[in-house]
């Protein structure tokens, strides 16, 4: 079980994250994290696999505080694999397949050479890859068998939970698919919980039940995915989900980005981040922390108007 | 069994030239600097037995011939003393070339560890590595050089000594940088996530993506350390008195310029044509060690 508790990082003056509470619980199960860029989906992705110190909270793993688990011993008993995003960077361009998780596996285990040649074949097959692919360079393989070897390397850990940074991003939908599935086919297979780290609502639906939205830093709203897609309770979310593109009909965009809601650029106060770009906003909005409410579908949002917001949806 | 022999052999040969074939198209600079390298490296190996005049490559002398322009009898001419100067450029390379392989080998096996430790490691590994470095290339190269003179016999090994310790804070500094770029990137993160041990990360990820840079850059100065040297022998700190190196040869006849123009000439085009061949193998090495650029391979 992962647990976040009252995660804040701050880079200089910037506050990337600020009180973010999280569970992930024991596989199969999964977490997704929402939202736009430099809302803080990697920086809470990066400071789970303590790769980012906090300013203040902890980030717990059955009990074990990851700030205690630097070693590598450490890293390996908390059973927590980042599958990275942008699988482009993440191979060594020279390193073969087979040897790039034949080394995660002797890392792990003091297994021997021709025991671990059989293991990445068979991790090979089972991420619907074949046994020829390990003799292949990183750059000699499609976007999606990349990826697939990253979850492979990532699998070659032997994970209990797996941190997903967009898993799908620069894939092509049929290929994304593909992908989606075959995750969703591991979560069950091995028991995995899964921390998703997206931009898109899409993926969200095929490999978790609850979804947490980031905005600046801040959780705006979190529940069921079931609720928080179907009906969105904040503003903010349901500008996201009005961007999802649907065929046939033009995509909204959500309220432009005005400088004064950048990164870094909160307001003086203790208003609601979102504030700025909300169409509801009010100067209650401008001031007042807006308080944590029970939306109609189950879920959580941080708003002072939900009502409203229901209504404009 | 001795009726196989030759035909083993001559398929062997035709594997052979198949294979520089079939690379010389994938490759041609890599192909073109590699025979000329290899060329220059037979020549210089079989001096001996090509050189027209061996005994001129040491002491002796000839008055009666000074200074002849080229013939037939003397390709290059002839130096002050009725040398022949093609016998003496052949043999230069015998000095020449070992001195620079030695001051870039050397370069190499103190730089490019230093420099993957700083860059991978940073912090006040870092800091150390580079202020040590620092200090070393603060001495202008000549000035050090002078200074390592005057506490060693000048020699071809002092020239050596000398050389190698201006030049590899210059490797250090490739190194590091390439090591930190390569270190931060997503692969070597990754691997570090996933329980890869320090050693192999060093060794295997990280090393391996910094190597291109100093390929490159052993191949491009290579012509340098060749002239580097001349300037030191030019100094009276290298190579001295008969032995024929290219840069020594170059310093002599620079008096004779003006009137016998083959004494300059033809070691200077022996030095630009070693340091032009290696920087085409250079080139072409780092085009076959990426990677991407390599048809696939079975």
């Amino acid at each position: 079980m992962l647990e976040v508790r009252g995660l804040t990082v701050r880079f200089g003056d910037v506050e990337a994250l600020c009180e973010v509470d999280l569970t992930v619980a024991d596989g199969p199960c999964g977490v997704a994290i929402v939202g736009e860029s430099g809302s803080g989906k990697t920086t809470l992705a990066r400071a789970v696999l303590g790769l980012v110190r906090p300013a203040e909270g902890s980030v717990v793993i059955d009990g074990v505080d990851v700030a205690c688990m630097r070693s590598r011993a450490g890293r390996r008993a908390s059973g927590l694999q980042l599958v990275p995003q942008n699988t482009d960077g993440a191979l060594n361009p020279r390193m073969r397949v087979g040897p790039a998780i034949e080394e995660v596996l002797r890392a792990r285990c003091g297994c021997s050479r021709s025991e671990a040649r059989a293991r990445v074949r068979e991790l090979l097959v089972s991420v619907g890859l074949s046994a020829e692919h390990e003799r292949r360079w990183a750059h000699e393989l499609s976007g999606g068998q990349r990826q697939r070897v990253a979850i492979v390397r990532a699998l070659a850990a032997e994970p209990r939970t797996l941190v997903l940074d967009e898993p799908t991003s620069g894939l092509d939908l049929t290929v994304q698919s593909q992908i989606l599935r075959l995750l969703a086919a591991l979560r069950t297979d091995r028991r995995l919980a899964y921390l998703l780290i997206t931009h898109s609502l899409s993926v969200v639906d095929e490999l978790c039940e609850d979804v947490v939205v980031l905005y600046l830093g801040r959780v705006m709203e979190r529940g069921p995915a079931a609720s928080v897609l179907r009906r969105p309770a904040h503003p903010y979310t349901q500008a996201l989900r009005k961007a999802v593109p649907v065929l046939g009909q033009r995509p909204e965009a959500p309220p432009p980005r005005p400088p004064a809601a950048a990164p870094g650029a909160e307001p003086a106060g203790d208003g609601c981040v979102y504030h700025a770009r909300c169409p509801l906003a009010t100067d209650l909005c401008r001031n007042e922390r807006p308080p944590t409410r029970v939306a109609p579908g189950g879920q959580t949002a941080m708003c002072h108007h939900l009502d409203r917001a229901a209504v404009a949806q | 069994m001795s009726a196989t022999a030759p035909a083993r052999a001559s398929a062997l040969a035709t594997r052979t030239l198949w294979r520089a074939g079939s690379m010389a198209r994938r490759s041609p600079l890599l192909a073109a600097g590699g025979a000329l390298a290899f060329a220059i490296v037979v020549v210089t190996l079989a001096a001996p037995l090509i050189a027209p005049y061996p005994a001129d490559a040491g002491t002796a002398t000839h008055p009666a011939q000074a200074l002849l322009a080229p013939s037939a009898a003397h390709l290059f001419g002839t130096d002050e003393v009725g040398r022949d100067l093609f016998t003496r450029v052949l043999y230069g390379g015998r000095v020449s070339l070992p001195i620079a392989a030695i001051v870039l080998f050397g370069s190499c096996l103190i730089g490019v560890p230093l420099g993957l430790i700083a860059g991978y490691f940073g912090g006040w590994i870092d800091e150390v590595v580079m202020r040590v470095t620092d200090v070393f290339l603060a001495f202008p190269p000549l000035l050090l050089s002078l200074a390592l003179a005057a506490v060693l016999t000048p020699s071809v090994k002092t020239a050596v000594i000398a050389i190698t310790a201006t030049w590899w804070p210059w490797y250090v500094r490739l190194i590091r940088g390439q090591a930190r770029a390569v270190g931060a990137s997503s692969y070597v993160e990754t691997a570090r996530l996933l329980g890869v041990s320090t050693p192999r990360l060093l060794f295997r990820h990280v090393l391996p993506n910094c190597l291109t840079a100093v390929v490159v850059q052993v191949s491009q100065d290579l012509g340098g350390v060749i002239l580097t040297a001349a300037t030191l022998s030019f100094l009276g700190l290298g190579a001295q008195g008969p032995t024929p190196e290219w840069g020594t040869l170059v310093s002599e006849g620079q008096d004779y310029f003006p009137t016998q123009w083959w004494l300059v000439t033809f070691p200077g085009l022996a030095i630009l044509i070693a340091a032009f061949a290696f920087n085409l193998l250079g080139d072409g090495t780092r085009d076959m060690l990426d990677p991407k650029a390599q048809v696939r391979r079975r």
